[in-house]
């Protein structure tokens, strides 16, 4: 009997791939350690006039990129240490027993679990990466990657602080989030070939049965490996990426533009996208521009920017393929546009 | 073979569906998105917020109305006031400030409108429109009650709860005042001295001592700070020896939950003596007069020295809710603009009396010359007092008492709105109070000036707003 193409998508058993874990290999790992010993070297060392010659524009590119870094780092890890104990440490039929069986109210728990495992959206790429490996399909998966950096506690409290209940700004996060996560998932459960919205690196991830492979500590200490060198490099070019595009545009310009009802909305739509801040601490950042902003735009911003921006972009093309990415980018792009003009509309 | 080839088809009928529901999604988000958009576009500026500190606007001229768009604004239309009141719109950014020039009528509602607002973004124009009351105006009286063996009471009403209720009592009580809801009063001791009690900071009423023994000679209050001031002379002792105090003048802070007396010192150190004084409305200072007839702006928390004013014959007052101080000389008077310093000419226009009118006490109201005026009118049958509202348009009477009773006193409240006009009958006697003996059974009947009508009638009298 044929598969369903509806039927629940788990990470089936592909053609053997290429071996992504194993062990570090020494060369790589000497010239990483011996490069940042140079680089510190090189900053002991050098003159203080030094870094006063910088252009502003690069000053501020480093400052920034590296802020970005700094701030999602500890996320990263953390993520990274709750992905691999999930897929060590919860039996491998948990989730799928718990969970409901109504693929919308599997969704609908999915979305939750942000409460329990409060990580910024950073944080969140390698522990959905874990959850796809211990049973979730992709589109539970999604709806998880877009709602927990939303649906946690530690957000919602800072939302709560920066705004109150001011303007419906705080319910409309923690809705629009939740709407918007489960249209996602909803959209993409339909898919007939679930593993193809994967990168093959990480289909052959997924094929590949880490249960068979020595002890837990090693098997962890070889998850983390893989995580870490999936994870850095993307965080890494994100953060810059980041970082130069604040240098470019101006904030000025944002600011002009949301004097306006309709492009504010989608002035912090695309502020959200560069600054790529963590959804811990975007709320008080946001804040700054509450005055010039109306609440429709703080609310996009609320909402695109932990789903949405050139970090987790980043971060979310070592799990999925581009296509997979630009069709759900345009899908929350649209629902926070349309949250956000709602909400001016109606505030 | 076959069954691949079902499986081949179920995957693509599969992957149509997935393309047409992604496409179908994509669409009604991207229709949801315009339709909001151009509705909000259309939609023209909105009121997200508004400010007005509903008790300063009954207290101050030149308070303002804050309204908050949703984006800045490029032009505005016509600005209605209901009530009418002369106020002034200004554009700043996205908020239009309305600037009402006299202090607003107290428990009104006001309706505000600003026709035709287009925002900078949008070619849509709206109308924006706020409504507001203002803070009811507390009227306190003092019932000397001593004579029936009941302790004094001060007691509070307002036009909307006219039912009085008591605030502070003390067996005997020589006058008081009112900061906010904070009553300080001046109560008289065995030993003729005064005393202070105070209501409405803690829980219960305080007795606050005086630097030395003496009286209490004018008590007031400021009307928008919860700052109290006090004349105060110390009274020779009992071995002769001189008070330290003569003619001083302290203040009473009262925002916290202890108050202390702090006297108001000169340059030198040493406390002013002090002729007449007032506050400030809507600052933390005094306008004093010496005894020499200098003038003075003092800070009433003494954070800053006193600055001096000149010399002139007379304090007359400040024009209610203003900082503009009336002075009078013999050459005329003179208005000071305490915010700028400037002065100007004080001329009040004549009043339209008839013959057996004797004039007698003159408050100003505003800058234009316009005046409340006490009048007695002597005739055949006896003599009757009257209120008389005299401005550039001519006189008329705001109040006449009638043969029965005589007025004692009428002050104008805060705003300049209001007064309070006391009587008492026209053969009281007197409850023979030291220091302040006054006429038994005062009666407070509030009048408003724009139409003559009372608002309200309180047993009691030595209003605060006499201060």
């Amino acid at each position: 009997m044929p598969p369903s193409p509806l039927a629940p998508l788990r990470p089936a058993p592909l053609a053997p791939g290429r071996r992504t874990g194993g062990r570090i290999a020494p060369l790589p790992l000497a010239l990483g350690v011996a490069g940042i010993l140079g680089l510190l070297a090189v900053r002991w060392l050098a003159p203080p006039e030094l870094s006063a010659g910088l252009d502003d524009g690069v000053q501020d590119f480093i400052t920034l990129s590296a802020s970005v870094v700094i701030e999602s780092l500890p996320f990263v890890f953390l993520g990274i240490l709750l992905s691999i104990a999930v897929q060590l440490w919860l039996p491998a039929d948990l989730l799928t027993r718990r969970l409901p069986r109504s693929p919308l109210l599997r969704r609908a728990v999915v979305s939750l679990l942000g409460v329990l495992l409060p990580v910024c959206e950073c944080g969140n790429v390698p522990l959905a990466r874990g959850l796809v490996l211990r049973g979730l399909t992709v589109g539970e998966a999604m709806t998880f990657l877009l709602a927990a950096p939303i649906l946690n506690p530690v957000t919602i409290i800072t939302t709560y602080q920066a705004f109150g209940w001011d303007d419906g700004i705080l319910v409309s996060r923690i809705l629009g989030g939740f709407v918007i996560a489960n249209l996602v998932g909803w959209v993409f459960s339909r898919h007939p070939r679930p593993m193809s919205l994967l990168t093959p690196a990480f289909q052959a991830a997924c094929a590949h049965d880490h249960a068979a492979a020595g002890s837990k500590p090693r098997r962890a200490a070889r998850m983390f490996a893989d995580e870490t060198s999936a994870m850095l490099p993307a965080l890494f070019v994100g953060s810059a990426v980041a970082g130069l595009i604040q240098v470019v545009v101006s904030r000025e310009l944002l600011v002009a533009l949301g004097q306006n009802p309709v492009l504010s909305v989608f002035a912090l739509m695309l502020l959200a996208f560069v600054v790529a801040i963590c959804s811990n601490v975007d709320a008080f950042f946001v804040l700054s521009f509450g005055s010039t902003f109306m609440p429709g735009a703080i609310v996009a911003f609320l909402v695109f920017g932990p789903m949405i921006d050139v970090k987790m972009l980043a971060l979310m093309r070592t799990t999925f393929t581009a296509r997979t990415l630009v069709q759900l980018t345009a899908i929350v792009a649209l629902a926070a546009a349309a949250l956000g003009l709602g909400v001016n509309l109606l505030a | 073979m076959s069954t691949d080839a079902a499986t081949d088809s179920a995957t693509d009928s599969g992957a149509r569906r997935f393309r047409r529901g992604l496409a179908a999604t994509l669409g009604l988000l991207a229709l949801a998105a315009v339709s909001l958009g151009a509705a909000g576009f259309l939609q023209g500026p909105k009121l997200v917020d508004a400010a007005v500190d509903v008790q300063r606007v009954t207290r101050l001229a030149e308070s303002r109305l804050v309204l908050q768009l949703n984006q800045p604004v490029a032009r505005v239309g016509e600005l209605r006031i209901s009530p009418h009141e002369p106020a002034a719109l200004e554009l700043d950014g996205d908020r239009l400030v309305v600037t009402f020039a006299r202090p607003l009528p107290a428990g009104t509602e006001f309706h505000v409108a600003i026709d035709d607002v287009v925002g900078g973004a949008q070619p849509a124009a709206a109308d924006v429109a706020y409504r507001f009351t203002t803070a009811d105006e507390p009227v306190f009286t003092l019932v000397r009650r001593s004579q029936e063996g009941r302790p004094d009471v001060v007691r509070r009403a307002t036009a909307s709860e006219p039912a009085p209720s008591d605030v502070l009592e003390a067996p005997r009580l020589q006058s008081f005042t009112a900061a906010g809801e904070v009553v300080v009063a001046a109560a008289i001791e065995e030993d003729g001295t005064n005393t202070l009690r105070v209501a409405g900071v803690g829980e219960t009423t305080q007795l606050v001592g005086l630097p030395e023994p003496g009286v209490v000679r004018r008590i007031a209050a400021s009307t928008t700070h919860p700052l109290v001031a006090l004349g105060f002379d110390g009274r020779t002792n009992l071995g002769g020896g001189e008070p330290r105090y003569r003619h001083a003048l302290f203040t009473l802070d009262v925002s916290g939950a202890q108050a202390a007396l702090e006297p108001v010192l000169r340059p030198d150190g040493e406390p002013f003596a002090v002729a007449d004084w007032r506050f400030v409305p809507g600052t933390t200072s005094l306008v004093l007069q010496d005894l020499d007839g200098g003038l003075f702006v003092v800070d009433a928390l003494g954070l800053s020295p006193p600055m001096a004013l000149g010399a002139h014959a007379e304090l007359r007052g400040i024009l209610p809710g203003t900082a503009v101080l009336v002075v009078a000389d013999p050459d005329g008077g003179a208005l000071i603009d305490l915010t700028t310093g400037e002065t100007t000419a004080n001329e009040l226009p004549p009043a339209g009396l008839p013959e057996q009118a004797y004039p007698g006490r003159v408050q100003q109201l505003d800058a234009d010359g316009a005046y409340l005026m006490d009048v007695l009118l002597a005739g055949d049958g006896g003599t009757e007092s009257l209120l008389a509202l005299v401005d550039g348009a001519g006189t008329e009477v705001r109040w006449a008492g009638g043969g029965s009773s005589r007025l004692v006193g009428s002050c104008l409240s805060p705003n300049g709105r209001l007064v309070a006009v006391e009587t008492v009958a026209a053969d009281a006697a007197y409850d023979g109070y030291p220091n302040a003996p006054s006429p038994v059974d005062r009666l407070t009947t509030v009048v408003d000036l724009a139409s003559g009508d009372p608002v309200l009638v309180q047993n009691g009298g030595f209003s605060d707003w006499c201060g």
